[in-house]
């Protein structure tokens, strides 16, 4: 069912104490800078055990204090109750599930999957290749947990051989070459068989939302084309290695790889309007928490942070609709945003004003400790 | 800082010990005889006068070829090569090989700036000549850079005519040798496989 509550200490602006949570939608609603985007975070941070905001763990403290934590109390399928505890103190972070320490954030995100919906979430679809690889990398980690070390082990057999490109070391470089081939092509054929899948997933959710008839498509399109075999891998290698010694460089693997939005075969987000294209961000999350659930046969928490704001009233209620079924799920609004329409039979409502969170009826609920 | 802090911050620094241990530990060797730190502080202060590594196998002895290289019973045309010096250990006590060993004392990782000058490479390729060594069996972890060691030697040897094969650990990924119990070793060592020359 998720999280029931969350037990807060120094963290952002967000007032200390226990917020109970012990529902199926929770509403934050509030103006922005008062902190609702914070109790968003902090159900993240719980997950995932890093936050999707920022690169600087740091700036979770409260500003002149030294140290920061969050406990939470969640209910799973198949762990039971779980209390997770996150940390920072003297800029160490750490991580306990009831009690343990958690080595791996690997670990962590098995335990309670979790789904977020941001603003930055366009950079999927407007931003650099390297947003879009992270977005596939990610939906592809949730699911299969095997992925991520596939992932990894490629990415170290990368670092080696990009020192070896650069001492022009051919020996060293002969050897990488067949591990990365090996590696590389798993993680390649990981990537076809996933992204078919999920485009056929975001082609209909896309119809269904935008009611474009016009059929958005994604494409892969790996940088080993047309090599099939590790064998014809490492000999693209050997081909392009002067090359890679000119730049210094490995320019040919996964790290390379694309992925297109297309209509009518052509890259759609070059010619599409800023709405347009906050409308694919929305639906590659609902693609992704679709894909995960139907895989894993779990339901994910999710969490939307002031995401539905661009999109009219048709294209919101669609899209809410469109949500796959989820544990729990965390909604940001603006006070003046028509939300009301969108509470269930099982909704907690908080308001959000400087730090602190008031349940609707008006009385604090951050109990103090 | 005090004598016993000093105490507890170097036992701290020892692999697998953390703080909460080293402070068990430094209080423990204060409430028993003192004997008992005694005896431990003379074999830490002899430790480096009386084992070295073999100057033959690299693995740590204190005689010179050590038991194993010396043991004429043993078999002087396999050769297994390992990473860690401890790694022998395991092996000998899985009583399932009953070749030589070599200790490379690391992996190839260019990140780090370990090639094959850093390694006891050339000491291997030596013994190989030396001994005329037919099988090398490659039993460096089942890591990306053990992957790369072994690789890499793989095809430096076949190209000196000897028969390279891979340790098979049947462990899960990432599973290191100096972990491996002593079924899973010899089940290992008799699957293991065979590279194409
Ligand atoms: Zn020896």
């Amino acid at each position: 069912m998720g999280f029931s509550q969350i037990r807060y200490y120094q963290f952002r602006n967000i007032a200390d104490g226990v917020l109970a949570f012990d529902a199926k939608q929770i509403f934050f609603v509030g103006d922005n800078g008062q902190g609702k985007t914070n109790l968003l975070e902090s159900f993240y941070i719980l997950c995932y055990g890093s936050t999707f905001r920022t690169n600087r763990d740091s700036l979770l403290i409260r500003s002149g204090m030294s140290d920061c934590g969050l406990t939470g109390t969640a209910v799973t399928d198949d762990s039971g109750e779980l209390a997770i505890r996150f940390a920072l103190q003297n800029s160490l972070k750490s991580i306990h599930v009831n009690g343990s320490p958690v080595q791996d954030r690997k670990d962590l995100i098995h335990n309670l999957p979790c789904i977020v919906f941001c603003h930055d979430d366009i950079d999927f679809v407007s931003g650099p290749p390297e947003r879009r690889r992270w977005f596939f990398n990610q939906t592809l980690s949730l699911y299969d947990e095997l992925f991520i070390d596939v992932l990894r082990r490629y990415t170290r057999i990368l670092k080696n051989r990009n020192v070896a490109v650069r001492e022009e070391n051919g020996d060293m470089i002969d050897v990488l070459d067949e591990q990365l081939a090996h590696t590389g092509r798993e993680l390649q054929v990981q990537r076809e068989h996933a992204v078919e899948r999920f485009s056929a997933t975001f082609e209909q959710l896309y119809h269904h939302i935008s009611g474009f008839d016009e059929p958005l498509r994604v494409r892969y399109r790996p940088s080993w084309r047309n090599l099939d075999s590790v064998e014809s891998v490492v000999k693209e290698l050997r081909t392009r290695r002067s090359t890679d010694f000119t730049m210094g460089t490995t320019t040919s693997g996964p790290h390379r790889d694309r992925f297109r939005f297309e209509m009518n075969g052509k890259e759609f987000t070059e010619t599409a309007s800023t709405g347009q294209l906050r409308l694919i961000s929305l639906i590659l999350r609902v693609a992704q928490a679709r894909f995960f659930s139907g895989r894993s046969g779990r339901k994910p928490v999710l969490l939307l942070d002031d995401v539905m704001l661009e999109l009219d009233p048709t294209r919101r209620k669609r899209f809410f609709d469109a949500l796959p079924d989820y544990d729990q799920a965390v909604f940001t609004f603006l006070p003046d945003e028509q939300f009301s329409s969108l509470a269930g039979d099982d909704t907690l409502l908080y308001r959000v004003k400087a730090g602190h969170a008031y349940g609707e009826s008006g009385s604090a609920s951050t109990r103090s400790v | 800082m005090s004598a016993l802090d000093d105490l507890v911050s170097q036992i701290a620094r020892l692999p697998g010990l953390g703080r909460k241990s080293a402070v068990r530990i430094a209080h423990y060797l204060l409430k028993s005889d003192r004997r008992v730190a005694g005896n431990l502080s003379e074999l830490l202060a002899t430790l480096h006068d009386r084992i070295h590594p073999c100057s033959e196998c690299g693995r740590y002895t204190e005689a010179d070829p050590c038991a194993v290289c010396s043991d004429s019973a043993r078999d002087r045309t396999v050769i297994c090569v390992v990473e860690q010096p401890q790694d022998v250990e395991v092996l000998e006590q899985s009583g399932e090989f009953h070749g030589l060993y070599h200790v490379l004392g690391g992996v190839l990782s260019p990140i780090d700036g370990i090639g094959p000058g850093e390694l006891r490479v050339a000491a291997l390729y030596r013994r190989i000549e030396q001994l005329g060594i037919r099988e090398v069996i490659l039993a460096t972890n089942p890591t990306v850079e053990g992957d790369t060691t072994a690789l890499y030697l793989v095809k430096q040897l076949q190209t000196r005519g000897v028969d390279c094969s891979r340790l098979a650990l049947g462990l899960p990924v990432g599973g290191d040798l100096e972990y491996a119990d002593r079924l899973t070793v010899a089940r290992s060592l008799r699957g293991r496989t065979h590279y194409d020359s």
